[in-house]
């Protein structure tokens, strides 16, 4: 069975391994995270709009209000 | 044809009113190369072994500084409109303005690449290549960048926007462009780069006058 | 055709893509899971790169990922501009950010990888190089689609420059591999089948799998926010003109 301290050390070549899987995974965390926090917020904030004109909006098909100029 | 023919002589006739813009070019080419010798140091080795490399990224550098005005002034003051409603077709009207900025900026830089080339102390068998490679190389790059132009048409930031968008797509006439001067330096046979920067300048020029006038098109739109 | 046009009504789309949503990122955090398993401590050291040859298992999929997201970036772009389909500019918008994230994990890994294995940081290489430019490409786009005020134009615009990217990565791979003839060849996709043992190829394909289903997991999370703040901006547009 293999200690803690020799898999960390992955025969001399821990120092590179490990922040290559460290990185990849903060990056994709934090993308993942971020990503659903701006979705929330989103929603929130539809949802209170749609609360003050007490009907919910569905546009016809557009995304970009620029589109309707 | 004819039409062709009027559009670039009216280009060029503007151009040369701003005599001084063009000269503004060449400049900066020749600037950009002379400050390479402050940065490595004088050794004439070390000159000669670079000194294909440095012209061509210079070059590339000097025809991305006059890209920006491509369209930019007809666009401004809406005569780009005009043109694009004239009968004539867009794909021939964009390939004009393209040989305009070949002649204003790509045949001045060939004439100064000459001179460059002493200063760097390359070695004399790379002259003509260097100059037939510039010949052949130039116009793709005219070519690419007025894509990148017509992009850029309407937006903030154009001119460093313009740069991130067309230098990566210049690489491969940077690449083959040196190659084949090196290669001429060596005694290697330098045909086959020359031949495959031909076949990118015959992709370019049937496609990029065309993908810039759909872009020209579309800043046009509203 | 038919089927491109059903899925442009964004609302379709949610309803469509919503529920899909929690089982992509089951799926996801599956294969991750058990590929991270499998890599780290079920597979062999390589006889010659010792235990670094583990790097693989997050540098390639990334690098694949990388490519994989630019191909579907042009693809969704190249929809949104002769369709004029709304969620397919979504798509390529969001798909760039994702894209280029993997990208730029791939040069760091590839970064990370090559100091044992080259004794340096950085060397072009003719992968490492092409994989730099094409995270310049994905740079571009998402400049050039953010860089007007009005984003109808962005979206555009962005797409033209994706497609003439396109027509230009074979040839700027194919410059690159000239300039570096030092490039080894690819060794899992092969005519005559995989050339690397299965008990590093399963945890390979798994994390690849893993990857690829991460980045529809994202994607879609993202299209559902880009959406809902396109519904909002309409929604205070009208506001403001009530």
């Amino acid at each position: 069975m293999v200690t803690i301290s020799s898999f960390l050390e992955m025969g001399g070549y821990g120092a590179y391994i490990w922040p290559c899987y460290g990185i990849s995974a903060i990056l994709m965390i934090a993308i993942y995270v971020t990503s659903v926090r701006t979705l929330k917020e989103n929603r929130a904030i539809l949802n209170s709009l749609e609360k003050d004109t007490m009907q919910p909006f569905n546009p016809p098909n557009s995304v970009n209000p620029e589109q309707q100029n | 044809m004819g039409h062709f023919i009027q559009l670039v002589r009216r280009d060029l006739n503007l151009a040369s009113r701003q005599g001084f813009d063009n000269f503004m070019v060449v400049a900066f080419f020749v600037l950009a190369v002379v400050l390479f010798p402050f940065g490595v140091g004088p050794e004439p080795g070390i000159l000669a072994r670079i000194s294909a490399g440095v012209i061509w990224v210079a070059a590339l550098m000097a025809s991305m500084l006059s890209l920006e005005r491509l369209f930019l002034a007809d666009y401004e003051d809406g005569s780009l409109e005009l043109l694009v409603l004239s009968p004539v077709s867009l794909e021939i009207l964009v390939l004009a303005k393209i040989c305009v900025h070949w002649l204003t900026t790509g045949l001045p830089l060939i004439i100064a690449a000459p001179l460059l080339a002493v200063l760097l102390n390359m070695e004399i068998e790379g002259f003509g290549i260097l100059i037939t490679a510039l010949f052949i190389g130039t116009p793709t790059l005219s070519l690419l960048g007025a894509v990148g132009a017509a992009l850029v048409l309407g937006s903030r930031r154009g001119g460093v926007l313009l740069s991130l968008l067309i230098l990566p797509l210049f690489i491969p006439v940077l690449i083959f462009g040196v190659s084949a001067v090196d290669a001429a330096i060596s005694g290697y046979p330098m045909k086959a780069q020359l031949l495959i920067m031909a076949a990118f300048f015959l992709l370019a020029l049937p496609l990029c006058p065309w993908a810039a006038a759909v872009a020209i098109r579309q800043s046009l739109e509203e | 055709m038919a089927m491109i046009e059903k899925y442009a009504n964004p609302n379709r789309f949610l309803r469509i893509a919503r529920p899909l949503i929690p089982w992509i990122g089951g799926i996801t955090l599956l294969c991750l899971g058990i590929g991270l398993y499998l890599a780290l401590f079920v597979s062999p050291a390589d006889y010659q790169q010792g235990e670094s040859v583990r790097i693989i298992y997050v540098h390639v999929p990334a690098a694949w990922m990388a490519m994989f997201c630019y191909t579907s970036l042009v693809i969704s772009a190249g929809v949104g501009l002769i369709w004029k389909h709304p969620v397919a500019e979504i798509a390529a918008r969001e798909t760039a950010s994702i894209g280029a994230i993997f990208t730029f994990l791939a040069l760091l890994t590839g970064s990370l990888w090559g100091k044992p294995m080259w004794g340096t940081w950085w060397v072009w290489d003719a992968r490492l190089t092409s994989m730099l430019v094409l995270l310049f490409l994905y740079i571009g786009f998402m400049a050039l689609n953010s860089a007007f005020d009005n984003a109808q134009r962005g979206a555009k615009a962005s797409a033209i420059l994706a497609m003439v990217g396109f027509i230009n990565i074979p040839i700027i791979k194919f410059s690159v591999d000239w300039w570096n003839t030092l490039h080894q060849p690819a060794s899992v996709i092969r005519m005559d089948g995989p050339s690397i043992h299965s008990s590093m190829l399963i945890p390979l394909l798994l994390m690849a799998v893993g990857y690829s289903f991460f980045y529809l997991w994202v994607l879609l999370i993202r299209m559902d926010s880009a959406i809902t703040a396109g519904k909002i901006r309409t929604l205070r547009q009208r506001h403001a003109q009530a």
